[in-house]
């Protein structure tokens, strides 16, 4: 399947995903009607969700994000574009930028129907330092964020872990997406070499493949459950 | 745009505020990219000046319930353009808009997030 959008700029193909991703039964709560512009079967909500929860998932270019979304995600996974405004973009980034271009960046998403009255937002974006005004809105009230990590290039998370520390308050985990030349770490080395405190939660994850996927998230909401509790408890 | 960077970001001579009536604010009702909509069933036809981008999502949210951010992909438009639109067409009565994430989620909402993921 193609993404919703149909002019994808860069031609990249959509990720490719193990067959029993793909030919997993329709979600319970999945239903279809023709009235997209283009025609195509639109996968609405169940008429009984009332509520909706979101997690981000952030990360380098090519650490899996779309990946791991369309193996977590009920429905196809979908794409919109953004554009970021000049006055939204990093200062040190206006250098160079076309004063009559908008630079675009891509949100891919997905959707989790987890109980009948309840819908699970998936959203990824890259993120680095300048497209932060473009998900600093988005983790508004998130049960939290997942940092997909390369372990083959862990230079590439820095940033996108600086960025998260510092101004992110909702709750993340790093999941370390498995490549099949991924060496294998000790998550203490890698705790060490992301320099993340020792609640962090680091999780092994394979973006192919939707139970591994599916825990990473599960490795979120417990993450956020955790911090909670502790905040709730008089020192 | 390096190879690396995948389709993730472009520059493109996209003006939505054209779309919008010139208009770039957000809209006055709380929407969020998980906000769900839903089109009102007995609403007056929309007046002769909307735009097509009003009518297309006004179409597809009669179809079913969707998230802003899906209505936004299946009329290939930006998250923040459909907000706009959106808020126009609860304002006019025709669209019906609840839930999304504002703020911290409750605890009870974090655990029925986890008990879910785990039936899954
Ligand atoms: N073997 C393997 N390949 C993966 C995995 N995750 C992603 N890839 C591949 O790595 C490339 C980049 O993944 P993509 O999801 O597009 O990364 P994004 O830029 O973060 O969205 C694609 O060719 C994927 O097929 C994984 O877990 N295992
Ligand atoms: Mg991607």
């Amino acid at each position: 399947m193609a993404y919703a959008t149909s002019d994808d700029p860069s031609g990249e193909a959509p990720a490719p995903r193990r067959p029993s991703a793909r030919d997993a039964p329709p979600a319970r709560a999945e239903r279809s009607a023709s009235t997209a512009r283009d025609g195509r079967r639109v996968p609405y909500l169940s008429e009984s969700v009332t509520r909706t929860a979101k997690i981000l998932v952030v990360g380098d270019f090519g650490v899996g994000k779309t990946t791991f979304i369309g193996s977590a995600s009920e429905i196809t996974p979908l794409r919109t574009e953004e554009p970021m405004t000049q006055a939204s973009v990093g200062v040190d980034d206006l250098e160079g930028l076309d004063t009559k271009t908008t630079t675009t960046v891509a949100m891919d998403f997905g959707r989790i129907t987890l109980n009948p009255r309840l819908a699970l937002y998936l959203f990824g974006t890259p993120g680095q330092r300048r497209f932060w005004s473009m998900w600093a809105g988005l983790a508004e009230g998130a049960v939290g964020v997942l940092v997909l990590v390369d372990s083959r290039r862990l230079a590439g998370s820095f940033e996108v872990l600086d960025q998260i520390e510092t101004h992110v308050p909702a709750p993340f985990a790093v999941a370390v997406n498995h490549f099949p030349d991924t060496p294998r770490h000790t998550a203490d080395r890698l705790r060490e070499a992301l320099d993340l405190l020792p609640e962090v939660p680091i999780v092994d994850c394979d973006a192919l493949d939707r139970t591994s996927a599916i825990n990473a998230l599960v490795t979120v909401a417990d993450h956020a459950i955790a911090l909670r509790t502790a905040k709730g408890i008089p020192t | 745009m390096t190879d690396g960077t995948a389709g993730e970001y472009r520059d493109t001579p996209l003006r939505p505020y054209v779309l919008t009536g010139g208009r770039a604010g957000p809209a006055d009702t709380a929407l969020g990219v998980d906000t769900l909509l839903k089109a009102m069933p007995h609403a007056t036809p929309l007046p002769l000046s909307a735009t097509p981008q009003s009518r297309a999502l006004l179409r597809l949210c009669g179809g079913g319930v969707l998230s802003v951010a899906e209505a936004a992909a299946h009329l290939v438009l930006p998250v923040s353009v459909v907000r706009i639109l959106v808020g126009d067409l609860v304002a006019t009565g025709h669209l019906q808009a609840h839930a999304g994430s504002f703020s911290e989620p409750s605890m009870e909402l974090l655990k029925e997030v986890l008990d879910g993921l785990r039936d899954l």
